[in-house]
């Protein structure tokens, strides 16, 4: 187990949200989105020039930029 | 007794409305189509009225147009909540049922997009669901009549019997145990209730599309070549051949009527009215309608396809680097359409600075009411350039535009969140489309027929009569003894014709106007308007005005909205920058080409 950030994972890795180290409001609306503790996210792509990422969890894609994805403390199994 | 449609955005809440109302509201494949509360009648139950709301993803709002939606609720408390679910994305939609059902309104699901869950062999179980979450269940496929009124029949039911009065207390403050434990619940009951394939083919399809569409490589060359090609076939190809094809028509149409007055004995001031003033004036607009409608029909395959979504995705970093966002990227997409819609898409962006500079950027874009004059230009002064002059012109727009943007944003970069759902590709439907284009035309009939056919008319009077109201001859009617009055304004341009004047004036009514204007003023059809042209241009003027009409106050329509959505203040303030930006830079066009020419 390795703990890290979400923007730090590589093309197709997966993790285990932990916690969200953000202001109230975009922390809350991560969270409204489903990014709670103890969600599987995947990283699925970067965008062309380097920021935003896609990723997916619940389901569903969700496009979000590195400097959130930065504040997002994430598990990863090894 | 109201009834509103509330659910996550782009889960299909329009076409139940759509269905339900007989109306035709344009849906998209994009989060956010609907940014506006749309009022509809539920035709066979005469005091009963249904409500379209704007998608949201909670009751803690983020951007405007949730507020929009939130406030409607907790505010107006409708006698019924529709909550309207996605089942292909049951564990997000969920999350807002559980909040609204804490509001204590009555609540229904209509449970949407089964077909897609069945085709993706997914299974629910229905009943259990609706045991758990203790909440009617309407199940919904394709969305048909039949399908819907029960969802209505079943909205009634619960509001007639809920009798104690509701007591909506305005949100409570929320909190991270309270967000975990919700999604926790409904963890628990999706495990129990519907099996979905992991990567299902829908999603599979979606994944390998993004492979090539927003691919680390191809990504920004094939943006570029599909805009590329959607301007092409639009003005080029298709656009060229219809509107060949309408100018033929016109000219018909204005002979046997000309034939008609002459040979009935007409008055002379209702022919020359008649023809001058109504066929001239708005059949020069008209004559455009086909290039206007498939430019819209290109937007609105990008939005329903899913496209759009990735467009915001691949510029979010160029645009991050002028404070702004991929949300504006829409915004500045829809600009090419019409500023209005452009502007009200806005509200899909969370931090006002970004919505204020997106907003101001807009109107930049050239919008699809100005095609009308480069065309005939464009037509006349830069024969066999005339894609190349197009693109010079939509680029100039755009490149002052971001320049002034990153200018006017000072330097502390406020890169405001860009949190954005990518939904699965969806094929454009056909239906969808049309309604689309139908309402487009139907739109730019009624502005060429109000509008623009009132101006037509105005200025058909101002230029026959002079101050005595006598007949006479354009040169010395009332419109010249004004616009030589203020023509020498716009002689630093090289505008300084009073016809062309007073056509750029007319033109902040509605950009239409100029070139029915200009038609009208030197009494000639459209399709001989290009030689009349050449008489009152060089062509240093002609690219002098066309850069002014690029930049230059946006219409009426747009000061509105932009004084709607922020306030007066700000809308004289676009108003007066656009017209001094306008003069700038035509100014410097005017002279360099002028030295150019010169030189050579």
């Amino acid at each position: 187990m390795k703990i890290t950030s979400l923007d730090k994972l590589k093309k197709g890795q997966r993790c285990r949200v932990i916690n969200l180290e953000l202001d109230e409001e975009v922390k809350y609306r991560l969270l409204d989105m489903g990014i709670v503790p103890n969600t599987i996210i995947e990283l699925v792509k970067i965008a062309p020039l380097g920021d935003p990422i896609q990723i997916q969890l619940r389901g569903y894609n969700l496009s979000i930029r590195k400097e959130l994805a930065q504040k997002i403390r994430v598990e990863v199994s090894k | 007794m109201i009834f509103a449609l509330v659910g996550n955005q782009n889960c299909g809440k329009t076409t139940i409305f759509n269905q339900i109302t007989n109306m035709n509201q344009h849906i998209g494949n994009f989060p956010g189509v609907t940014i506006d509360i749309k009022f509809g009648k539920i035709p066979q139950e005469k005091n009963y009225e249904i409500v379209d709301l704007p998608g949201l993803y909670s009751l803690n709002t983020f951007t405007k147009e949730e507020i929009v939606s939130e406030k409607f609720i907790v505010e107006q408390k409708p006698d019924a909540i529709i909550n309207v679910v996605d089942a292909t994305n049951l564990e997000r939609n969920l999350y807002l049922t559980l909040q609204l059902k804490e509001l204590g309104i009555p609540i229904i699901i209509a449970l949407n997009m089964l077909d897609e869950l069945e085709e993706n062999k997914g299974k629910i179980k229905i009943k259990e669901l609706e045991k758990r979450l203790n909440i009617p269940i309407i199940p919904l496929t394709t969305v048909t009549k039949k399908e819907v009124d029960e969802v209505v029949d079943k909205a009634i039911e619960i509001a007639n019997k809920s009798t104690k009065k509701v007591n909506v207390t305005n949100k409570k403050k929320c909190n991270d145990d309270d967000i975990k434990e919700k999604y926790h619940e409904i963890e628990n009951i999706c495990k129990d209730i519907i099996y979905i394939e992991k990567n299902n083919s829908n999603q599979k399809k979606t994944y390998y599309i993004d492979k090539i569409l927003t691919n680390k490589f191809l990504g920004i060359p094939i943006f570029i070549l599909i805009m590329y090609t959607i301007f092409y076939l639009t003005f080029n190809v298709l656009g060229d051949y219809c509107t060949t094809l309408i100018n033929k028509g016109i000219e018909v149409v204005t002979d046997i009527t000309r034939n008609t007055l002459i040979n009935n004995n007409v008055n002379q001031i209702i022919q020359t009215l008649i023809l001058e003033g109504v066929f001239n004036g708005v059949g020069s607009v008209v004559s455009f309608l086909p290039i206007i409608i498939i430019l819209y029909f290109f937007l609105s395959i990008l939005e329903d396809s899913g496209y759009m979504t990735r467009i915001a995705f691949i510029l979010d970093k160029p645009l991050s680097k002028i404070g702004l966002s991929g949300r504006s990227a829409v915004a500045i997409l829809l600009g090419f359409g019409c500023s209005v819609p452009a502007i009200l898409s806005t509200r899909t962006i969370q931090s006002d600075k970004e919505r204020k500079l997106t907003m101001q950027l807009v109107p930049f874009m050239s919008c699809s009411a100005k095609i009308p004059i480069y065309a005939i230009f464009v037509s006349t002064f830069f024969k066999r350039y005339e894609s190349i002059a197009m693109i010079i012109i939509y680029s100039i727009g755009a490149i002052i535009g971001i320049t002034i943007t990153a200018i006017t944003n000072n330097k502390e970069i406020d890169a405001s969140n860009f949190i954005m759902e990518l939904p699965n590709y969806r094929m454009p439907s056909i239906k969808n489309t049309c309604i689309l284009m139908w309402n487009k035309a139907k739109e730019f009939i009624q502005k060429a027929f109000s509008i623009i056919f009132v101006s037509s008319l105005l200025i058909w009077f101002l230029k026959s009569f002079d101050m005595n109201l006598y007949l006479t001859s354009t040169e010395n009617s009332i419109l010249a003894q004004i616009g030589k009055k203020i023509s020498p304004i716009f002689g630093p341009l090289g505008l300084s014709d009073w016809r062309v004047v007073t056509s750029i004036i007319a033109g902040i009514s509605a950009k239409e106007t100029i070139i029915s204007t200009l038609s009208i003023l030197t009494n000639t059809t459209i399709k001989k308007l290009p030689y009349t042209l050449q008489n009152i241009f060089s062509l240093p003027s002609s690219i002098s005005f066309l850069i002014f009409v690029l930049l230059y106050t946006p219409c009426i329509a747009t000061i509105g909205v932009i004084k709607k959505e922020f306030n007066l203040k700000t809308a004289i303030k676009v108003a007066i920058n656009q017209f001094i930006i306008a003069y700038i830079i035509s100014f410097l066009a005017f002279n360099l080409s002028n030295l150019f020419l010169n030189f050579f």
